[in-house]
């Protein structure tokens, strides 16, 4: 068991400032490092997540950031699974702790994905983000491969894209109360429905933007942790897993059996024996609208996933609200801090200091981060829980 | 500040040089275990059958005919894309269709050159059904 000591992150948008990463990571950082109560000094490691170099322009990241946070001399790190990289972050920091090998970890995950270069050319980095000598040479877009990956599931299930629809208005609805998100909109199915066709299923109000951003955790070991925050929020779960590379290779290119692993691993862990019972929140990976209804399925959150979809249940008033940051449809993706801000909410809903409109009147005692790169082929699950009674 | 980076790669093929040379020509070269007969196309590096027992498989090449039976389909700003079977393979491959405008079930291999070789083809029979 691992304490979230402190948790801190920035707006999720295209940055017109002038700034760069180096700035959003920093003050992400200085937010965890004062909500967690401790010195820079109590800090011995840094783990830093981001997926591109590309993107950055800044091979070693984790050289440059425990320098600019004054953290020289802690063992520092970088951690990548493309889309998952934030998880994996998470996951290499809360490792260090359970391992002895550290008391106090910093984890902040970062990326320029909006404002550094133009949408085009991340699209096309993007793409080799999948198996690069294969399907990443014929010039697919991620939103293709995603597309074929819906187009699977869609079949299989019989979800439609009035579902994904009903998925891409509610977390911009749900972005509309967090003053963080990049896509705060408010829009209707219609609007869904008559946006630009990117790749059918998929148009472009169901795909997640390219966002600047940066967020950050401290972790403490149980007694490194001031007496003050010994009541946060903890991490009691990880697990990770892995699917093919290529959805050609899987038996079904529409059903995220990596994500399946990982999530069993997490819940393992954490003593979860009744995912849909005993979760109460769940921030999950919706690069695109059907993948978030493909994550709800895969992580085992519910019994008739679709029917309990479609009756509200995944709604902020429903038994397991879903992405009520807005998730990566609403509150943004720059793809290494993504899945720090997921955590971030996670913890923020436990403690019951989430934005006000969106903190749940009754705050989850049991939540999960989902986060997967890849077409949910590097997955990496996480479950925080509130104070142990 | 504006910063330009310009990259121009060599990249070592390894094991997929006879894959990515029969794209070029346009020739489906799969890749077949010798053990459980196992046939890729795309060419998998390691077999299932490996993963199950652990033990050593040995592969060959095997040339397909080029046609392809689509499985599913995606169209939009970025062109046309499938998941289709080829014939004589146990694996989906993913596919550039290089004819988006025609609506057919089947697909033959296109020759795509020495440049960035990929799996391209052309589209051909009756419409392909597909989900909404
Ligand atoms: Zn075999």
């Amino acid at each position: 068991m691992v304490l979230v000591a402190g948790t801190g992150m920035t707006a999720f948008n295209r940055r017109k400032d002038g700034s760069g990463f180096r700035d959003w990571a920093s003050d992400a950082f200085e937010e965890a490092l004062v909500a967690a109560q401790i010195g820079r000094s109590d800090i011995d490691a840094l783990v830093v997540a981001s997926e591109s170099d590309y993107f950055s322009m800044q091979l070693n990241p984790a050289s440059v950031l425990s320098d600019d946070f004054g953290l020289s001399g802690v063992s520092c790190q970088r951690a990548e699974g493309g889309g998952a990289s934030g998880q994996v972050a998470v996951h290499a920091g809360a490792t260090l702790i359970l391992s002895g090998l550290a008391r106090r970890v910093a984890v902040v995950g970062f990326e320029p994905s909006a404002s550094y270069l133009s949408g085009a050319a991340v699209s096309e980095l993007y793409g080799y983000s999948f198996d690069a000598w294969t399907d990443g040479m014929s010039g697919v877009s991620s939103t293709a491969l995603y597309a074929l990956s819906a187009k699977a599931f869609m079949a299989r299930c019989g979800a439609t894209h009035d579902d994904f629809a009903a998925i891409a208005v509610q977390n911009r609805t749900y972005a509309c109360d967090n003053p963080l998100a990049h896509l705060p909109l408010e829009i209707t199915a219609e609007d869904v429905r008559d946006s630009t066709m990117i790749s059918d299923p998929y148009r472009r109000l169901d795909c997640s933007p390219l966002s600047d951003g940066a967020a950050a955790l401290i972790l403490t070991h149980p007694d490194a942790a001031p007496e003050s925050r010994r009541a946060c929020p903890r991490i009691t779960g990880i697990g990770a897993g892995s699917d093919r590379v290529r959805l050609g290779d899987r038996s079904d290119p529409g059903y995220f059996a990596g994500k399946e692993i990982a999530a069993r691993r997490a819940y393992a862990m954490a003593g979860i024996e009744h995912p849909h019972r005993q979760i109460g929140l769940a921030e999950v990976y919706d690069a695109y609208s059907g993948a978030q209804l493909q994550a709800i399925e895969a992580l085992g959150l519910s019994e008739d996933f679709l029917a309990e979809f479609r009756s509200g249940c995944f709604a902020q008033s429903g038994r397991l609200p879903v992405n009520l940051s807005g998730g990566l449809m609403g509150q943004g993706a720059p793809v290494g801090a993504t899945g720090v801000a997921q955590a971030v909410s996670c913890v923020r809903q436990i403690d019951g200091t989430y934005h006000s409109g969106l903190q749940l009147r009754d705050p989850p005692r049991v939540a999960i981060a989902d986060t997967h790169g890849g077409v949910a082929t590097v997955c990496a699950v996480t479950v925080f829980s509130g104070e142990a009674e | 500040m504006k910063y330009q980076l310009v990259l121009d790669y060599h990249l070592g093929e390894g094991a997929l040089g006879p894959y990515l040379e029969g794209l070029s020509e346009g020739i489906a070269l799969a890749r077949q275990c010798r053990r459980c007969d196992r046939v890729t196309f795309p060419p998998e590096r390691n077999c299932t059958c490996q993963s199950q027992d652990n033990l050593p498989a040995s592969f060959g090449w095997k040339t397909l005919a080029g046609t392809a039976t689509i499985v599913h389909r995606t169209d939009g700003l970025g062109g046309g894309y499938a998941l289709a079977r080829f014939d004589g393979a146990d694996n989906l491959a993913v596919c550039r269709i290089d004819n988006p405008d025609e609506e057919g079930a089947y697909a033959t291999l296109l020759a795509t050159g020495e440049y960035r070789p990929a799996i391209t083809v052309e589209i051909s029979g009756e419409p392909f059904e597909t989900v909404e």
